[in-house]
Order: C-alpha cells, then structure tokens, then sequence
C-alpha cells in the first residue's frame, strides 16, 4: 500500500513538474522546433516577436547558415545553427531574463536604460563589429557609417559599442487609399473659394474633387508638384473637414484600439510634436543642449477654431550648465500644444468613430486593425477610412490578411490593397511645406551578452554584422515593410517586392528628417526612465494625470493638460540624478 | 508504537543537529497527517526499520522543495524588501546605497500630496465599505439558504461559485465583453438606441467593476460560510426550532453566533484588502488603468509593472519598498485592534 501511495506522490510531482521539464528542453528547439545538430556550433537569439515578427530573422538565419556552413567555430564541429527564441519581453524584464537565461544574441524592440545595462557589465563589447567595414560580405561600409550622428554618440559607451540600433518604428495615421479614391475624399486646390464656413455641413462636399483628375490641394508639402500627398489634409482644420465630410457620406474616418488608446494616441502625439517641432527641437528633449525656438509663453482656446491661440517664447538656451533649472521649459513646447488640441479634437468628436469601441478594454489592436483591414471587403460594415497605429501595423496583421486573402482571394492581399502612412497635417497653415519630422520612438538594439564564451562572441558578432549588410537590411523591409533605423539604400527592385504600405513607410522615411528620444548627455544617461513616453504627465491640481487618459476620462482641455506640463516637468527634474 | 528519544537533541547538540532532528519532527509529523497515523510525542530515526527510514528520507526529500521555496521566497524576499525600503539605487555606482529614510519621506509626502494615492485609498475605502455592506450580508444570507438545503440550493451554489473555479483572467475576460459587447448590443436591439459599453463608459467603469469583484469573489465567501454554518450542532438548531424560533431568529441567534470565529477572521483579513485589494484593474486594464479606478493596491503593482517597463525598476523599487512597509504599519495594529474588538464585542456562544 504504502508503495502504491509513494508512486502516486512520484506520478503527481512528475505530472506537475513535467511543464517546467517541457520548457527546458524545448529551449533547446525553439522556433520552427529545430533540432540540436551535435556536429554543429551552435548560436541562440533572441528576437522580440512582437509587430514586427521573426519572418526576417529566420531568414538572415538561412543565408548564415548557408554561408559558414563548411566552417569551424568549435573543435570537432563545422558549420552553425542559429537557433531562435522568440519572446515578448520588453526592457526590464528583458534585463532579468538577460541575466538568468542561457542566449547569445538579443534583438529587443524597446531596451530603455542602455547606458544601465553597459555599466552592469551585460553587453559584450562589440566595437570591432561595429566599426570594421562588412567587406566579407560585399558591403563597403561599416555598420558604424550607417548611424545617424545621435545614434553613434549614443550607443558609444567610453569609446565602445556595445549595441546596433535594430527597428524603426513609430507612430501615425494609416488611411485606405482604395477607399479615399473610390470616395474622391480629396481636397480641391481651390477648396477654400467654395467653403465659407467649415462648420457647415452643407457646404462640406464641395471641398472635395469631383473625380480624381480634379486639382487636388497640395497637401501637407505644399507642393503640387509631389502626388503623394495631394489632396490630403495639410492642416488639422482640413483634417477635421475630412473627418466631418467622411462621416457625412456615410463612412467612418477613424478607428483605433481601445484597450490601448492611451498607449497608442502617446505615439501619435510624439508623432505629431516631432513634426511641427522639427528634428533639431524634438532632439532638445534628450540632448538638453541648444536652443529652445518653439516654447509657448501662453495658450488659449478659440471656439470653434482647429487649435487656440499660441504666442510663442522667446528663444532660450539650454546647455550643461543650465540644463536642470531649465530643462522644465521644454515642457511649454507649443508642438505638445498642438498634438494635444488635435487629440482633444477627435477624443470630442464621436460621430467620427464607433464610442462603443474605441474606448472599450475589450476592444485591442488586432481587433482594430482587423476592423479597419476587414471594413471595406465585408457587406454590411461600414468602410473604415484611418487607422491610428504605427509603421508595424501590416506586419502585426499578417494572419489577418493571410485569412482575409483565404476568404476573399487575392484582392484582399497586402499587394493588392493600397494603404498609405499618411504625411502628418501641419497645426496651421503657416507650417505648410515645413520638411516633415520623424522620432523613432523606439530604443530597439541589436546586442551580445556578456560573460559567454569568446567563440561564441566572435560567431555572434559575426552574426550581428551580416544582419546588418546592406542585403540584410533589404531583405528586412522588404519582409517586413517596415524600415530598420539605420542608413541603407533600397532599389526599384525591392521597393516592387514590397506592399503599398510599405513603400508609403520607407518613402515617408526618406522625405522626413529624423528624430531619436535618446542622447549621451549625462542627464538623460542617468535618467532616462523619465524621458519614455509614458514618463509624460500633466500636473492638475496638484494630481499628475496621463494627458491622453485625462482628456478622455477627466474631459481636461488641451489647454489644461497642457499648463499643467510644466508643474510635472519641474517635478521630475527636480528628482533628476546630475552624473 | 514505541519511539526512543535521540539523545543527540540533548543540551548540548549543535545548531545544526537540533535543527535537522526539528525537521525531521516535521517530516514524520507530516507523514502521519498525510496517512492519519498517530504521531509520537518525540521522533528518531534510531528507532526506525531501515524501511521507514527510507520512508522518512523520501518525505524529507519531497518537504525540502516547498520549506527551500518558503525561506527564499517568503523569508528572504521579505528580509530584503524590508533592506530595500532603507536603499536607494545610485545608478553612477550601478548599486544600492543607504538613503536612511529618505523614501520614507517621499512617501509621506505622495500620501499628501499625490492626488492618485488618494484616490487609491478613497476608492479601496469604497471597496471594502462595499464588500461589508453588500457582499458579507449577501453571502451569508445565501450560504444560509444552501445550509437550509431551500429550493434548488445546490444548482444556485454550484451557479454561484463557477467564477471561483475558472481562473481570473479568463472571468474578467468574459465579464469585459459580456458588458462591453454584449450588453449594448442587446440594449441597442431593444432600446434602438446606441449604447456604450460599461467598461468604456468613465462614469460607469467604477460601478461595474465593484459589481465585477463583489460577483466573482461571492463563490469563496459562500464556501467557506457554509462549511462553517455545516459544523454547527443539528441538535442546536433541532433545540431552537421546537422553542419556536422562526427561521430569522435561527440565522441571527445560532448561525452567526456559532460562526462567528470564521466570520471575525473574515472581516479582520478584510481590512488588510483595504491596501491589498487590486479590483481586478490589471486584469481590465492592464498597468495604465483609468487613474479615477485606482486603489492602493493596484497602485503599488501597477507601479512595479510600469517600472519594469521602463527599466527603471532599481530606481522604483526602494520607494515601493517604503510604501509597503508603511502601508504594513497602518494595516498590522488596525487587524490586530479590529480581531481584538471582533473578539470582544461579537457574539458570545458560551
């Protein structure tokens, strides 16, 4: 008896302790449940499987493979396998897996606190990788001449490397240009001889083109010249009459996650700051080193009008020696202003969306993507204009559009649909032609753990390096029709193999300057956890609110949120740590 | 059964040889509660065939995994959390320092002057008024009705106490889309009306959550009232009736009275779920919950959540140390003063 009882607690314990034993030993076989080859060296990386998934990863992994598949890096064994993990892990509990966990490589899509990570001793140093020219690989350049100036003072640690930026990303307005084509929602160069009043609707529809040979409006570039953007909103006043115009016509111009809507709408206001800031303002944020031109000395609502009133500051000068003291200033920027009003303006509009999703914690990204993908091919639904969402959204909905292309055939492809990253509107007129901005909202880095076996650091790096040739980074847009946040041509040929939306996101690329949210001044070194997005509040009342939760759920104006800035902004400077 | 006493246990056994033969104690104690056999007054292994000693070394062995995960987790976690809360996180040193009660300070000082730590501790206030008010009365009234055996008894319990099985995640799932979905569409059939969700709604999200919390803990609370009202002596109740107690006087003078011990522990724990008490909110929301929703403790873990997030967490966990030790010096003496009084003041059975 007593026998039987003790193989019932071994059968129990084995039963529960079986999942932990499964996990072992599947990490050994992870992604695509590849085996252990025993006459092969082996290499494991770690890719975050998120927006912009593993597709391209396993494909550098065949080329890698293909390539040193007759050498050495280990007595007794030729040729190498990379074996991939995938995970979800972001930042900080990147860090602790980091520490526990048995893997070479880490492609992470947010690492915030890479200065951190080097001082802990995490990251192998990787400044021969970096710097030396990838001519092994008939590349000419050096992963080093494909940074931006910000990149490579960033990611220099004393003089060494210990990362590769990897993704772009960031975030902005996704519109179906089938849809805008079909609907003529396209403004007429000369809209505003046939539009008085905006307000009313009656005279809404004659703003639009007739018929798509119509003289569209120059869009946000000012430029007729360029179609890309003709007839699109330049300015949110035209935003807004597109809105009103699309809603009139029975359609719905925009949709957006609500589980995550305050999350997602902090992308766009950092989309739409950086593009009326410019890249040399938007950097001041981290870098707190230049001077400041477009602070707000006041702002003021106008009823009725797209945005209030703004007078600007004078310039200021921030620099080492001022930085803390007035660092809080950057907090009066009118581009925060702007970006709120806009987002107060659609947050306030309902007939623009669908209240009963937009807002709901049920309602997530795929679920909005999906919506927005399936809108214009379903009976019955009404056609979904815009999206807000990010560079990485088509990536994300793959499976979507995979079954969506099984229902529908091919019409319903990612080839064969014509979404667009739309160009930014400008707040008022007299940013029009302003050269658009990108901030990469992203810290996405390529790196090698520390501490592992020296030939295991020389394959990694290897590695790190042929993901980084110019074939390399084609291959990633083109997989995934996002772009990577380094400097690399793309042919006509690629550019044929990419979807629509792709190619919107990597022309949007070439024709905008760029931003990064990162800098190697020591005060952002120290502090970057209150330089996220998340990190920023308003100050109402003494009680520091979200501004995008506080203007959905407390109903604060922009103008509210946005007085409210500088109380936050002196807070968290004054609770800085000065290296 | 006879059992020698080890003479090693004596006076002048080391440290380590007492603490072995006091786990040794607990093993075999723990052996004889498994197989309900009576446990000696004092152990050895001497006494032991070389079977029972294998048997011992056996249930030795399967006791260290959750007595090593007990000291780690609990022991050493709560020893270093308190450390940490005396700590600050220099990141020039990449290490923690000494900051004396630097985040005791900041604390305090969040307590009043951080509009979201008072919402956090108005909203846990309306948490557990609520729980006292609403759900302990419906609870025991219900557990009443299945200890009665009334009218389909058994299928409202079994009804009742399904949340308690499936587990949270999936329950706030289902409940999130039956109101937020489910629920407008089928008013908006009805009414002709667009309707928005309760979840979606700011001014209603508070509401439905508690009504949430109140429904999805009714099961526990149900369970552990009945077990405690199915102790209670027939041969009271039997005693009461044939003096004419009507069912009403039955419940308030026998029920509570003899459940009273189960019931006192109840609302004395009740009061550490003031500073505890999540409201489900990650579950709904995730770590950016609506701040007018917050309580203290979704306040704290949202906290660590984002902070790790950010990858900050060093920086964030000393404060959040200090929180939670301060909220320990409100909760400690407040259960131990409200157990004394329910102790007191309840209702008396002798």
């Amino acid at each position: 008896m007593r026998k039987i009882k003790q193989i019932a607690v071994f059968i129990l314990v084995a039963v529960l302790g079986a999942p932990t034993w499964a996990g072992c030993r599947t990490k050994l076989n992870e992604m695509g449940n590849e085996e252990v080859d025993p006459t092969m060296s082996q290499l494991y990386v770690l890719n975050y499987n998120g927006g912009f998934g593993s597709d391209w990863l396993m494909k550098a992994r065949d080329r890698f493979e293909e390539t040193y598949k007759d050498t050495s890096f280990e007595d007794g064994k030729k040729g190498v396998q990379i074996m991939i993990e995938p995970t979800k892990e972001l930042s900080g509990t990147l860090k602790m897996a980091w520490k526990v966990r048995t893997f070479d490589v880490a492609f992470a899509e947010s690492l915030q606190g890479y200065n951190d990570w080097v001082r802990e001793g995490l990251l192998y140093d990787i400044t021969d990788a970096v710097t030396e020219p990838l001519t092994e690989y008939g590349d000419a350049k050096s992963v080093k001449d494909k940074l931006n100036a910000a990149q490579d003072s960033f990611f220099k640690v004393d003089g060494k490397y210990y990362g590769i930026p990897h993704y772009a990303g960031y975030g902005g307005i996704v519109y179906d240009r089938d849809l805008f084509d079909k609907n003529c929602l396209y403004l007429r160069a000369d809209w505003r001889s046939y539009v008085t009043d905006v307000a009313d609707s009656n005279q809404w529809a004659d703003a639009f083109v007739a018929k798509l040979t119509d003289a569209k409006a120059p869009g946000p570039d000012g430029d007729a010249a360029t179609d890309y953007d003709n007839g699109l909103p330049a300015t949110y006043e035209e935003f807004f009459l597109l809105c009103n115009y699309i809603a009139d016509i029975g359609l719905t111009p925009l949709t957006w996650t609500g589980q995550h809507y305050a999350g997602y709408f902090q992308f766009t206001q950092l989309a739409m700051r950086a593009n009326y800031d410019g890249a040399e303002q938007t950097n001041l944020w981290t870098s707190l080193d230049g001077a400041a031109t477009k602070l707000a000395a006041s702002v003021t609502a106008v009823p009725g009008a797209a945005v209030g009133n703004v007078t600007l500051a004078p310039p200021l000068t921030i620099n080492a020696a001022n930085a803390v003291e007035k660092g809080p200033e950057l907090y009066k920027g009118a581009g925060l202003y702007y970006a709120d009003k806009f987002i107060e303006t659609v947050f306030n509009t309902p007939k623009w969306y669908d209240p009963a999703k937009q807002f709901s914690p049920t309602h997530s990204h795929i679920d909005a993507q999906s919506d927005f993908l399936y809108s214009s091919l379903e009976p019955g639904q009404k056609d979904i204009a815009m999206l807000f969402e990010s560079t990485w959204w088509e990536s994300e909905s793959n499976s979507v559009i995979t079954r969506m292309t099984e229902r529908y055939g091919e019409r319903a492809s990612k080839f064969n649909r014509n979404f667009q990253f739309m160009p930014l509107p400008h707040p008022t007129e007299a940013q029009i032609g302003q050269k658009g901005t990108i901030l990469d909202s992203m810290v996405s880095l390529g790196m090698i753990r520390a501490g592992i076996p020296e030939w295991r650091a020389e394959l990694g790096k290897k590695f790190l390096r042929f993901v980084n040739t110019d074939e390399s980074l084609k291959e990633f847009t083109v997989t995934t029709n996002t772009t990577k946040a380094l400097d690399y041509p793309m042919d006509e040929a690629d550019l044929a193999k990419m979807s629509n939306f792709g190619r919107s996101v990597y022309d949007t690329q070439n024709r905008s300057d760029m931003a990064v949210q990162f800098s190697s001044n020591p005060l952002f070194v120290y502090n970057s956890q209150h330089f996220t997005i998340y990190a920023l509040k308003t100050r109402i009342n003494g009680t520091a609110y979200a501004p995008i939760t506080g203007m959905h759920i407390n109903k604060f104006t922009a103008e509210q949120v946005f007085n409210g800035y500088y109380a936050h902004g002196q807070d968290i400077f004054s609770k800085m740590i000065v290296g | 059964m006879r059992v020698k006493t080890d003479k090693r246990g004596g006076e002048g056994a080391s440290l380590l040889s007492r603490l072995a033969k006091k786990i040794r104690i607990a093993v075999y104690s723990f052996e004889c509660l498994l197989f309900r056999r009576r446990g000696p007054k004092k152990f050895s292994t001497k006494g032991l065939s070389k079977r029972k000693r294998n048997d011992v070394i056996f249930y030795a062995l399967m006791a260290m995994i959750p007595i090593i995960q007990f000291c780690i987790f609990y022991i050493v976690v709560n020893i270093n959390y308190i450390l940490l809360s005396f700590r600050e996180y220099s990141i020039a040193d990449g290490r923690f320092i000494f900051a004396g009660f630097r985040n005791f300070v900041a604390v305090i000082n969040d307590f009043s002057g951080n509009g979201l730590m008072l919402t956090g501790l108005l909203n846990s206030l309306v948490a557990y008024a609520v729980g006292l008010g609403v759900s302990l009365p419906l609870g025991l009234l219900f557990s009443f009705y299945v200890y009665k055996k009334m009218l389909f008894a058994n299928n409202f319990r079994l009804i009742l106490f399904l949340p308690s099985i499936v587990p949270g995640l999936v329950m706030t799932m289902m409940y999130g889309y039956f109101v937020d979905r489910a629920l407008p569409s089928l008013l908006q059939l009805i009414t002709h009306k667009e309707t928005i969700g309760l979840l979606s709604d700011p001014a209603k999200q508070f509401g439905s959550i508690l009504f949430y919390c109140i429904w999805a803990g009714f099961g526990g609370g149900v369970l552990i009232y009945t077990g405690a009202m199915s102790g209670i002596d027939d041969s009271v109740v039997e005693s009461a009736r044939l003096d004419g107690a009507s069912m009403l006087q039955e419940f308030f003078r026998i029920t509570i009275p003899l459940i009273w011990p189960t019931l006192s522990i109840f609302l004395a724990t009740g009061i550490i779920g003031i500073f505890t008490n999540q409201l489900a909110l990650f579950n709904f929301f995730g770590a950016d919950a609506p701040s007018h929703l917050t309580t203290l403790g979704y306040y704290m873990y949202a906290a660590v959540q984002r902070s790790v997030a950010a990858g900050g967490s060093e920086l964030q966990y000393p404060y959040l140390s200090a929180l939670g030790l301060c909220m320990t010096a409100i909760i400690l003496p407040l259960t131990l003063t409200a157990r004394r009084l329910l102790e007191k003041l309840g209702p008396k059975t002798y």
